[in-house]
C-alpha cells in the first residue's frame, strides 16, 4: 500500500494516468479505466438493447443496472456501458439512435477524469491509498474523512517569471505553475509525460504530471482555497484551476446525484410551471428591502443574518425535485406569501449539497485563525455558497429550477418580516434593512447584544451582531429627493472605526482627487462624539471643501488625480458612455483597447479625452469643481440638517 | 428577479406620475403643497407598501398613504393631550 496525493489525471487510451505525490517525489500510475455510458431504452428491452450494443467493437463491457432516471423520476431498469475510450460513445449513440429513437443517454457529457473520481470516491488533492504492481494500479482508496482540518498537500508550487523557464522548471521540478497562461505557452517541456506536450484550449494551457494555476482565470482563493474546491467538488485540479464557480456547483452536485444512482439528463431544466399574471407578481421578487431616511442616526445596531440564503436552502430543504413535488402537494405547509410548498418527504438533492457545505464552514469557524490555509478554504466555501442561490436560478444549470430560486427570496424575506416584529416587541425601531442585514436603532448595548440570540430563536437562522454605531449617516438618494440611496453609508462604531459602504471613496473608479476629499471629511468627523461636535466639524469641513474646489479652478490639479477608471467588459457598447468615447478615441489613435482593460479617462473642455491622450491642465474646471463640491456635500448635507 | 415584473417602486413612480396631471389643475399653492406630501408619504411607505403586490400600484399607494396620515393624526392627538 502505498500513500500519497493524488496530483493530476487523465485518460489515454484505456488507462487512467495519476500523478501521485508520495513522500517528497511525484510518482506516476496507471489504472485500468474505461468510462461508462448509460441508455435508457425507450421502445426496446433493457435485455434486447444490451445484446445489440455488446457486438459493437469498442464496447468493452454491458450490464444492466436500477438506477433512478431523472431528479423526479422513478427507479428503473438501464444499460450500462463500458466504451474501451470516451471518444466512441457518440459513435456507439449515434448507431443506436437509429434502432431506437426514444432512448434517454447518461453520463457521455461527464469527462472521463471526473467521472474516474465519482467511481472510486476518491477527491483531488487529497490523500490516497493505493495498491499497485509495478506502477499498475490495482485499487485506490481515499484515505481521508470529511474533516475540514486535514493536513495541506504536500505540493509544491512556483511562480513562473523571467527567462530561461524550462530549466528553472527542470531544477526545481514543481508540481504547480503559478503564470498566466500567455507565458507558459509554447515551451513544449513542461509536462512532466514527456510523451504529451501542454495543450491550449479555451485560453487555459492543460500541462500533463503538472498543474498549471493561471491567476487571471483561477478564481482568487489562492492554492489551498483551490484544493478544498477541488475536493468538495471532485473536481481534478487540472480543471479546477480554471472553472467557474458555476462547475463546481454542478460537479458537486453531480458527484451527489451519482451516489444516489441517479442518472441527470444533459439537459435537466425542469420546465417553469404555467402561472397565472397576478402569481408572478406576487413570485417574481427579490429580498426586502426597508427604506431608510437619509440623516444621522445614533447608537444603531448592524445585524447581519450568516449565509441567509443558503441556510434557508439546506433548512427548507429547496432543491429543483423538491419544489412543487407531486407527493406533497395536499399536506406540506406552504412557502410564505406564494402558492408553493416543498417536499417533507425526501430530502433534496441540492439542499444535501449546499448543507455539506455549509457544515464544512461551520467546523472551520473556529480554527480560522490558526494558520492562513484554513482562512483560504473558508473563503473558498464563501465564494462557492454565495454562487448557490443564483445558480439555482440559472436557467441553463443541470439542478436549476426558477421556483426554487422564488421560494428561497421568499423565505428570505419572511426571514426579515420576524426580525422586524421581534425589534418591534422589544421597543425598537428599524431604521434600515436590506436582504440579510438590519439596523436597529433606540437601544442601550446590552440589548443589542442580547438581540440575536432573540432573532436566532425568532427566525431560526444564526445572526450576528456585526457593529454598533455611536453616529451612522445614511446619505440621500441621487435620484429620488427624501430617500436614502441602497447600500449608501458611513459611520462611527463605538471602537472608534469608521465604517464606509457605497460612498466614492470605496470604489476604484473614482478619481483618486474625489477619493482623498472624502478620506479628509470623514477623517475630519471621526473625531465627534456628539450631535452639536458632529455639526461643528461638518462645519469645518465646508471650509476645507472650499480650498480644494479652489484648486481644481485654479487648474492646480494634475490630471492623473482626476481621471476616472473603468474596466472595459466588452468590445463595443450600445450607448455613447463616456468610458466607451474615451476607449473609442484611443483606438483612433493606434493604441490597442480590448475587453478587461482599464480605460482611464478625463473630461475635458471636449469632451471624455483617454488619460494619455490629454495635456497636463486640460481639464473641464467647471465640471470638476462641481463634482468636488457635490462629492463633499453629500456626505456632509445629512449633518448639516441636524439643525433644523 | 425583477425582470419581468418591475419593481413596486418603479411602478410606483409611474403610477404618481399619471397622479400629476389633477396637481396641474389644483387652483391653490396650498393645494400644491398638500398634493406633494401627499406623494411623498406614497414614496415614503413604498418598501413595506411593495408587499402586497397588487396588480394596480394604486391601491398599495392608498393604504400606505392613509398609514401615514393616521400616524400623524396620532401625533397631533398625543401632542394636544400632552399640551
Amino acid at each position: 500500500m502505498i500513500e500519497g496525493y493524488l496530483l493530476d489525471l487523465y485518460p489515454d487510451g484505456p488507462w487512467m494516468v495519476l500523478w501521485v505525490k508520495v513522500g517528497s517525489e511525484t510518482r506516476v500510475f496507471r489504472h485500468r479505466f474505461t468510462p461508462s455510458l448509460y441508455i435508457s431504452p425507450g421502445k426496446l428491452e433493457p435485455e434486447e438493447a444490451a445484446s445489440i450494443v455488446e457486438g459493437h467493437p469498442h464496447v468493452e463491457d454491458v450490464s444492466i443496472e436500477e438506477w433512478q432516471v431523472g431528479l423526479k423520476g422513478c427507479t428503473r431498469l438501464v444499460v450500462r456501458i463500458n466504451v474501451s475510450e470516451a471518444k466512441y460513445m457518440r459513435r456507439i449513440i449515434s448507431r443506436f439512435r437509429f434502432l431506437d429513437p426514444e432512448a434517454e443517454y447518461y453520463y457521455y457529457d461527464v469527462p472521463a477524469d471526473v467521472y474516474y473520481l465519482y467511481v472510486h470516491g476518491v477527491a483531488p488533492a487529497s490523500k490516497v491509498l493505493i495498491e499497485d504492481s509495478n506502477g499498475i494500479v490495482k485499487a485506490i482508496r481515499y484515505a481521508e474523512d470529511d474533516s475540514v482540518d486535514y493536513d495541506p498537500p504536500p505540493f509544491t508550487a512556483i511562480q513562473a517569471e523571467g527567462e530561461n523557464l524550462e530549466s528553472v522548471i527542470d531544477d526545481l521540478d514543481p508540481d504547480i505553475i503559478v503564470a498566466p497562461a500567455s507565458r507558459i505557452y509554447g515551451f513544449e517541456g513542461l509536462s512532466r509525460d514527456r510523451n504529451r506536450s501542454p495543450r491550449m484550449f479555451r485560453g487555459y494551457v492543460r500541462l500533463y504530471g503538472r498543474v498549471l494555476v493561471d491567476p487571471d482565470k483561477a478564481l482568487p482563493v489562492g492554492l489551498h482555497g483551490l484544493y478544498e474546491l477541488s475536493r468538495v467538488s471532485m473536481l481534478p485540479l487540472s480543471r479546477a484551476a480554471s472553472a467557474k464557480l458555476g462547475v463546481f456547483i454542478n460537479s458537486a452536485e453531480m458527484y451527489e446525484a451519482y451516489r444516489r444512482r441517479i442518472l441527470i439528463p444533459r439537459n435537466a431544466g425542469v420546465a417553469e410551471q404555467f402561472r397565472t399574471g397576478l402569481s408572478m407578481i406576487k413570485c417574481d421578487r427579490g429580498g426586502l428591502h426597508l427604506q431608510c431616511s437619509p440623516g444621522v442616526y445614533w447608537m444603531v445596531a448592524e445585524y447581519d443574518y450568516v449565509s441567509l440564503y443558503p441556510s434557508i436552502m439546506a433548512k427548507m430543504n429547496i432543491s429543483p425535485e423538491t419544489v412543487n413535488c407531486e407527493c406533497c402537494r395536499r399536506d406540506a405547509p406552504r412557502v410564505p406569501g406564494l402558492d408553493y410548498w416543498v417536499c417533507t418527504r425526501r430530502r433534496g438533492l441540492v439542499s444535501t449539497v449546499v448543507s455539506r457545505l455549509l457544515e464544512r464552514r461551520r467546523k472551520l469557524r473556529p480554527i480560522l485563525n490558526r494558520a492562513y490555509y484554513y482562512r483560504m478554504r473558508d473563503s473558498a466555501l464563501k465564494w462557492m455558497l454565495c454562487a448557490c442561490f443564483g445558480y439555482l436560478g440559472y436557467r441553463k444549470a443541470r439542478f436549476g429550477r426558477v421556483e426554487g430560486h422564488q421560494c428561497i427570496s421568499a423565505y428570505a424575506r419572511e426571514v426579515m418580516l420576524r426580525s422586524v416584529e421581534v425589534v418591534r416587541g422589544r421597543g425598537l425601531k428599524v431604521i434600515y434593512g436590506v436582504v440579510d442585514s438590519v439596523f436597529v436603532e433606540g437601544g442601550d448595548i446590552e440589548l443589542y447584544k442580547r438581540l440575536p440570540e432573540e432573532l436566532r430563536l425568532a427566525t431560526g437562522f444564526e445572526v450576528r451582531l456585526e457593529n454598533i454605531y455611536r453616529w451612522i449617516v445614511f446619505l440621500e438618494s441621487k435620484n429620488i429627493r427624501g430617500v436614502a440611496s441602497l447600500s449608501r453609508y458611513y459611520g462611527k462604531t463605538l471602537d472608534g472605526e469608521i465604517v464606509v459602504r457605497g460612498i466614492e471613496l470605496r470604489r476604484r473608479s473614482a478619481p483618486m482627487f474625489v477619493r482623498r476629499l472624502q478620506q479628509s471629511i470623514i477623517k475630519v468627523l471621526n473625531s465627534a462624539d456628539t450631535p452639536d461636535e458632529l455639526y461643528t466639524r461638518a462645519n469645518e469641513c465646508l471650509e476645507v471643501v472650499e480650498k480644494w474646489v479652489d484648486s481644481v479652478k485654479n487648474g492646480r490639479v494634475r490630471n492623473e488625480e482626476l481621471a476616472f477608471k473603468v474596466r472595459l467588459s466588452r468590445r463595443s457598447y450600445a450607448s455613447m458612455q463616456p468610458y466607451y468615447k474615451a476607449a473609442l478615441k484611443l483606438k483612433m489613435e493606434g493604441f490597442r483597447v480590448k475587453p478587461g482593460q482599464d480605460v482611464e479617462y478625463i473630461f475635458s473642455p471636449s469632451g471624455p479625452t483617454p488619460l494619455k491622450l490629454a495635456d497636463e491642465g486640460w481639464y473641464d474646471r467647471k465640471y470638476y469643481a462641481k463634482l468636488t463640491m457635490e462629492s463633499a456635500l453629500q456626505l456632509v448635507r445629512p449633518i448639516l440638517m441636524l439643525n433644523q | 428577479m425583477g425582470r419581468t415584473v418591475p419593481t413596486f417602486r418603479r411602478e410606483l413612480v409611474r403610477e404618481i406620475e399619471t397622479w400629476k396631471i389633477m396637481a396641474r389643475a389644483l387652483k391653490s399653492k396650498e393645494d400644491v403643497e398638500a398634493f406633494n406630501q401627499i406623494v411623498a408619504k406614497a414614496m415614503e411607505l413604498s418598501d413595506s407598501a411593495g408587499l402586497l403586490c397588487k396588480p394596480r400600484p394604486a391601491e398599495a399607494a392608498l393604504i400606505a398613504i392613509c398609514v401615514a396620515l393616521q400616524r400623524e393624526i396620532n401625533a397631533i392627538k398625543r401632542e394636544i393631550k400632552g399640551g
